[in-house]
């Protein structure tokens, strides 16, 4: 059995405890006083594809002569099937077509409305790693060459945002924590709301959680919160922070599921249809708790992205994972037109590397530079970006080593821009959430310059 | 301090005014429950006894008495003496000397032919425990009764499945005696992760020589299984052996090879993962003195690896296995070839159906058929299409004109009773159906939804490509439809798309004559092998670390097996290599003492000091050997047993790492001396973030158990430890423990022995007073936290509380440290 918060209150007791978000600081040990305060109503999603994905064949750069069947015997993509974004350069992968709903190219025509979504190409970084985890590291923590940083680029803007005051800022749709999302104070991961909950009965789960202490380490709690928000010991801070802080973070979490839950079985909206799997299940979670929780940042893994072998031009592995990141993109554009959310929203994906540009040996292609990042939400300035005669000279292909492709853009440039412009950091601010910003843009200028993606 | 009274050692004594305590008995070393303080320079010997019960004797098969002593005792059971060891007199004078024994590691006593002393019902077993001398500095009993139940047989050796092995891991973890050993073995299977799922998957994919399917995915799943339980037997027996070895092993393990893509490492179509990984993850450490040239020089020199099947008797085992594996195929046949590439075909573009039904004009198969009068077909050669460059005969106007081709050729087969196996091999873009004498014989699978026969506007319904490599199609089940003398083989061609940029069709007909002493990749007694085709093997001259110290040079040429030391050498050099000793130690002391040392802050010089200290120690250790890398060598400066001086040892390593999720399973259940039988502990470790052995990332499970911290997993882990610890899944529960006989035979009856007991046991007095105070306001409440003492007046709700209780423990995060 599981409880939920009406449970919660008509078992009395701790009220206090229910009133709002009860998630607080160890430091500080504030509590929010409830929705309505927040200094905005911005959202973000990000999703990362985990290995590194082909960017070459997600955005096919037709205008390239390089891109043929003789650097890509398998993998290339014929001019007819590819989806045209109008530019005369650039090409979608047929199996992005759900995506081409909200690219809505009749509005970059000027016919009707303009479309939100932002297909940006050569996005990397200087000294770019390719190795995963490092990589991945540098994606999520914003600063390239310090892997063992632990504390990512969404918990900073999070922190800047409210986070000591209200945990259930953000949330990681995965069993373990994203990198991006990491840091000394926990964020809630959740792999499923539904199982998100204690088990036993609601006297036993309440006494089972006792009470915090009076005040911050104290030593007059009870029960699990009375330990967890009690004395910590000895060990590394780190390691405290994970263990204490979790458990701090988790009992509060649950309950904020639990009263949304409570809220009735999600139906998505506007004809919305999430993908089949665990992918699409996330995503819907995901659409959920923007609407019935204050969440406003929330990560999203969808693994596979290591196309060593048997990658597959339109179909096979990669067509299928692309398939499934444009029918989630869809389906969130049309289950998020309520009120504003979908004007307040960006979604965004990002990925450690592009792939080599040519084919390897075993129909796949290997570790790369500069990747794709898609982006979509109510303020985005739908196009293509870094992928246009004016951006893309024949054989750039092979710009970066004589096997991959070159990047034009830093991805912290990217979500520098989202940052600045979405959540209105300032630019001191900016340094905080993406460590030494405006170090590495003074030493790569270009690198740096907003591609403008957001109105 | 006296002679003992009469009939001390036999049931009628009685014992009231005896002390009562748990055991091991003792004083000194640091092994005793119940402390003799007055003992040395005291007296000689000490008097044990303690009633069991046995319901029924006749059940007993095996009864061992397993013994942990320090010095000499004799044991009685029901007055008459069962066992002796170190001491002599009969009986021994209560200040006899023994002779010396240390405590340490118990002796099993067989005393099953003294099994006829029990009685139904109550037992009683008697020692008395003497010392070497008056001033020893120690003296230990630690006693144990069993009954050992033989199994019908000899034990199960082969792992049925993946599941098996991943409880395998918990039932070590939590029973083996060696803990360390079971500890290093998953730290290597880790270090070295492959994905099962993707060796499940290769295998399930394979044919054998007759184009026949080989293995079930049942079967695939049981192979992939074995495969990986093979490697972890490695591991456990190697636990504290060479890196050399250990890396050696993994990288010719059949699992690795499949895993990270080696066996599509070939000359000319070089594969760059395992190179990438074996330097990245497996040896040196990412960014740790290598360059991207060293991966693709690196993946050079593995060209040629694969695996395969060979007989049991031939397996050879390490490192034979290693260094002279097999160099042939596992099949050997012979192929007569039916039909080849090249001239004598027909052909006709699909602009009109070849021979459509007089009356509806739907396609027939008449044109597959002998007697089908082709004359007025176009004459050409195989392959046969257009694109990619990879035709004898052209289809020029094809694109953007017609989408199938209609191909026929005659051949010659005397006697069809004299075919071993008939095969049809064929590389194809993008779909096919081929038909003997009117017979479809076999299509590809995108056509399946075709139709039969499909029409010339038909579609695949995927894309196929020549460069996946010709496949294989067993037509044995139509040699009946055959001629002696003339035949027709017939294939209508199809392409993905009207405008698709490319088109071919390269069939050959084969007979195959599969020789003696072939091994197939579906025996089902074969053995899953390393194995290197010199073919596949790239033989240009390779330059690994240029312009380092540790330079190798590998020349041009090395045919045949030579072409193996290519990847051998750099491999057995890698142990020599300084950041090889970086990297294993830095995991080492990562995984035994602390999470704040890493390759990063070792490079950046932040780590703590005396970490630092202790990795440059055990680097010093790692290359004291010769080979060097030996792991028993460093484990023993960084766990320093003997001294127990090192960093491992220090205050600030206690009680400081994060426990990973199989750390929080095994502990709690070893804590409370539960009894699991593997079940679905793998899938709770799972859903706690830690699918063993199926990962898909190569680089393992991270070491630092923060990082596999989350609330998603903390609320795993506590709906765990409470459901064990209150017993929820009942008897047949695949995790257990009896309550009732834990606190019996501890004595634990009230609040505060039981708070006492397990703030001992599992906190070892780290807790404060007032997180005493609050374990036992717990202990003494009801769920409103009002007084409610604890009392046994009703042993069901005694023992609930105290399973709640219990539960409420192990959810604690000070339980969350190791």
């Amino acid at each position: 059995m599981s409880w939920n918060r009406r449970e919660f209150l008509k078992a009395g007791g701790l009220t206090a405890l229910s009133l709002g978000l009860n998630i607080f600081s160890p430091q500080i040990f504030q509590r929010r006083i409830l929705a309505g305060t927040a200094a905005s109503n911005k959202r973000l999603i990000f999703i990362f594809q985990r290995g590194g994905n082909d960017g070459v064949n997600t955005v096919i750069p037709r205008g390239d002569p390089q891109y043929n069947t003789t650097t890509r015997p398998t993998l290339f993509i014929d001019e007819s099937e590819a989806l045209d974004l109008g530019n005369g350069f650039a090409q979608l992968h047929p199996m992005l077509q759900p995506m081409m709903e909200i690219y809505n190219q009749t509005g970059l025509n000027g016919v009707a409305g303009p479309g939100n979504l932002a297909v940006c190409h050569r996005i990397g970084y200087s000294g770019q790693s390719q190795s995963h985890f490092d990589s991945q590291q540098y994606w999520e923590n914003g600063v390239p060459g310090e892997p063992s940083r632990e504390v990512g680029i969404f918990y900073n803007q999070l922190v800047q945002m409210g986070l000591e005051q209200n945990g259930f800022l953000g949330a990681s749709m995965s069993s373990s924590q994203l990198v991006g999302l990491n840091g000394p104070l926990a964020v809630p991961t959740i792999s499923n709301p539904a199982t998100f909950s204690f088990s036993g009965a609601p006297a036993k789960v309440l006494k089972f959680l006792g009470q915090l202490p009076s005040a911050p380490l104290g030593d007059d709690g009870r029960g699990l919160q009375g330990f967890f928000g009690g004395p910590r010991g000895s060990a590394p801070v780190q390691n405290q922070n994970s263990v204490f802080g979790t458990g701090l973070t988790l009992t509060g979490a649950v309950q904020t599921v639990q009263d949304a839950l409570a809220q009735g079985p999600y139906t998505p909206t506007n004809g919305a249809v999430y993908p089949t799997g665990s992918f699409g299940d996330k995503l819907r979670n995901v659409a959920m708790l923007l609407k019935r929780t204050p969440v406003q940042i929330l990560g999203v893994n969808i693994g596979g992205w290591d196309t060593h072998t048997g990658q597959g031009a339109i179909y096979g592995a990669h067509g299928n994972l692309l398939q499934d990141v444009a029918e989630g993109f869809r389906a969130l554009y049309r289950d998020l037109q309520e009120g504003d959310l979908w004007q307040d929203t960006v979604i965004v994906t990002m990925t450690e590397f592009g792939r080599t540009s040519v084919e390897n040996g075993s129909r796949g292609t290997d570790h790369a530079y500069a990747c794709v990042v898609l982006a979509a939400g109510g303020s985005v300035k739908g196009g293509v970006y870094n992928c246009s005669p004016s951006t893309w000279a024949p054989g750039d292909l092979f710009s970066q080593s004589q096997r991959y492709v070159r990047r034009r853009t830093d991805y912290r440039a990217i979500f520098g821009e989202i940052f600045t412009k979405h959540f209105g950091d300032t630019m001191p601010i900016l340094n905080q959430v993406i460590p030494g910003y405006s170090a590495a843009a003074t030493q790569n200028p270009q690198d740096f310059t907003f591609l403008n993606l957001l109105a | 301090t006296a002679p003992p009274p009469a009939n001390w050692n036999k049931q009628v004594y009685d014992p009231s005014s005896w002390a009562v305590g748990p055991t091991g008995i003792g004083y000194g070393d640091g092994d005793d429950l119940t402390i003799l303080s007055d003992m040395q320079n005291g007296y000689m010997s000490v008097f044990l006894r303690r009633t069991f019960q046995v319901p029924d004797p006749a059940a007993i098969e095996g009864l061992i008495a397993r013994v942990d002593y320090d010095d000499g005792f004799v044991m009685y059971l029901n007055g008459t003496e069962v066992a002796r060891r170190n001491l002599s007199g009969n009986p021994p004078a209560y200040n006899a000397a023994a002779s010396a024994r240390e405590a340490g590691s118990a002796e099993d006593i067989n005393i099953t032919s003294r099994k006829n002393l029990l009685v139904a019902g109550s037992n009683l077993i008697a020692i008395q425990v003497h010392n070497t001398t008056i001033d020893s500095s120690d003296l230990t009993m630690i006693p144990e009764l069993l009954n050992r139940e033989l199994l019908p047989g000899p034990p199960i050796k082969v792992i049925r499945g993946i599941g098996e092995l991943q409880q395998l891991l918990h039932v070590r973890g939590i029973y083996s005696r060696k803990q360390l050993q079971s500890v290093l073995a998953e730290f290597w299977e880790n270090h070295f992760t492959t994905d099962f799922d993707k060796v499940a998957e290769i295998f399930d994919g394979l044919q054998n020589s007759d184009a026949s399917d080989a293995m079930s995915s049942a079967e695939a799943m049981r192979q992939a299984a074995q495969v990986k339980e093979r490697m972890h037997q490695f591991f456990t027996e190697n636990a504290l052996g060479n890196f050399g070895d250990l890396l050696l092993a993994s990288a010719t393990d059949p699992a690795m090879i499949l895993y990270l893509d080696n066996f599509i490492n070939k000359v000319g179509n070089a594969n760059e993962n395992y190179g990438r990984e074996i330097l990245e993850l497996f040896a040196f450490g990412v960014d740790n003195r290598y360059t991207q040239k060293d991966i693709e020089e690196i993946a050079k020199c593995f060209t040629g690896w694969s695996t395969r099947k060979v007989a049991p008797e031939n397996a050879p085992s390490f490192p034979a296995s290693a260094e002279t594996p097999p160099q042939e195929a596992g099949v050997l046949f012979d192929d007569t070839t039916l039909v080849g590439l090249g001239s004598g075909w027909k052909y006709r573009k699909g602009t009109a159906e070849p021979s459509p039904d007089g009356v509806s004009g739907d396609p027939t198969t008449a044109w597959t058929t002998l007697d089908f009068n082709a004359a007025a077909w176009l004459n050409g050669s195989t392959g046969i299409g257009y694109g990619d460059g990879d035709d004898a005969t052209v289809l020029s106007d094809m694109r953007g004109n017609y989408l199938t081709v209609y191909l026929r050729r005659t051949f010659n087969i005397p006697d069809p009773s004299a075919l071993s196996n008939l095969l049809f091999e064929v590389a194809y873009d993008d779909g096919f159906v081929a038909y003997i004498h009117g017979v479809e014989v076999t299509r590809s699978e995108n056509m399946a939804e075709a139709g039969s026969p499909p029409s010339r506007t038909a579609l695949p319904d995927e894309l196929h490509e020549v460069s996946e490599g010709p496949q294989l199609f067993n037509l044995n089940g139509f040699l009946d439809i055959l001629n002696a003398g003339a035949n027709v083989l017939a294939i209508q061609v199809h392409n993905f798309s009207i405008d698709s940029s490319d088109l071919s069709m390269l069939p050959r007909l084969i007979d195959r004559e599969i020789l003696p002493g072939s091994v197939e990749n579906g025996d089902p007694t074969g053995v899953w092998t390393f194995y290197f085709n010199p073919a596949d093997h790239d033989r240009s001259a390779k330059v690994l670390f240029q312009g380092t110290p540790y330079q190798i040079n590998i020349p041009t040429g090395r045919t045949g097996a030579l072409g193996l030391r290519d990847a051998l050498d750099p491999i057995r050099a890698m142990v020599n290599h300084p950041s090889t000793a970086e990297f294993i130690c830095i995991k080492l002391i990562e995984k035994f003492v602390s999470d704040e040392l890493s390759l990063p802050t070792f490079k950046a010089n932040t780590a703590p000091a005396p970490l630092r200290a202790l990795l440059a120690d055990a680097i010093a250790a790692w290359n004291s050997t010769t080979p060097k890398g030996n792991i028993r060598t460093v484990l023993e400066v960084i766990l320093d047993p003997v001294n127990q001086e090192s960093e491992f040892w220090s205050p600030a390593s206690y009680r400081a790492k994060v426990k990973t999720p199989i750390e929080l399973i095994n502990s709690s259940i070893r804590v409370l001396d539960g009894l699991a039988t593997g079940g679905n502990l793998p899938q709770l470790n799972e859903a706690m973030g830690m699918n063993l052995l199926t990962r898909d990332e190569p680089d393992g499970f991270s070491e630092l158990g923060r990082e596999l911290m989350s609330t998603d997993s903390l609320l795993e882990r506590i709906r765990f430890v409470q459901s064990f610890a209150e017993n929820t899944g009942g008897a047949g529960a695949p995790y257990r423990w009896n309550t009732l006989s834990y606190l019996d035979s501890r004595g634990l009856d009230t609040a505060e022995e039981i708070v006492d007991h397990f703030a001992d046991l599992m906190f070892h007095g780290s807790l404060t007073p007032a997180e005493k105070g609050r374990l036992l306001e717990f202990l003494s409440t009801d769920n409103n936290y009002n007084a409610r003492p604890l009392t046994r007046a009703n042993t069901t709700d005694f023992q609930r509380r105290v399973q709640e209780f219990v539960g409420f423990l192990l959810s604690l995060p000070q339980w969350s440290f190791q």
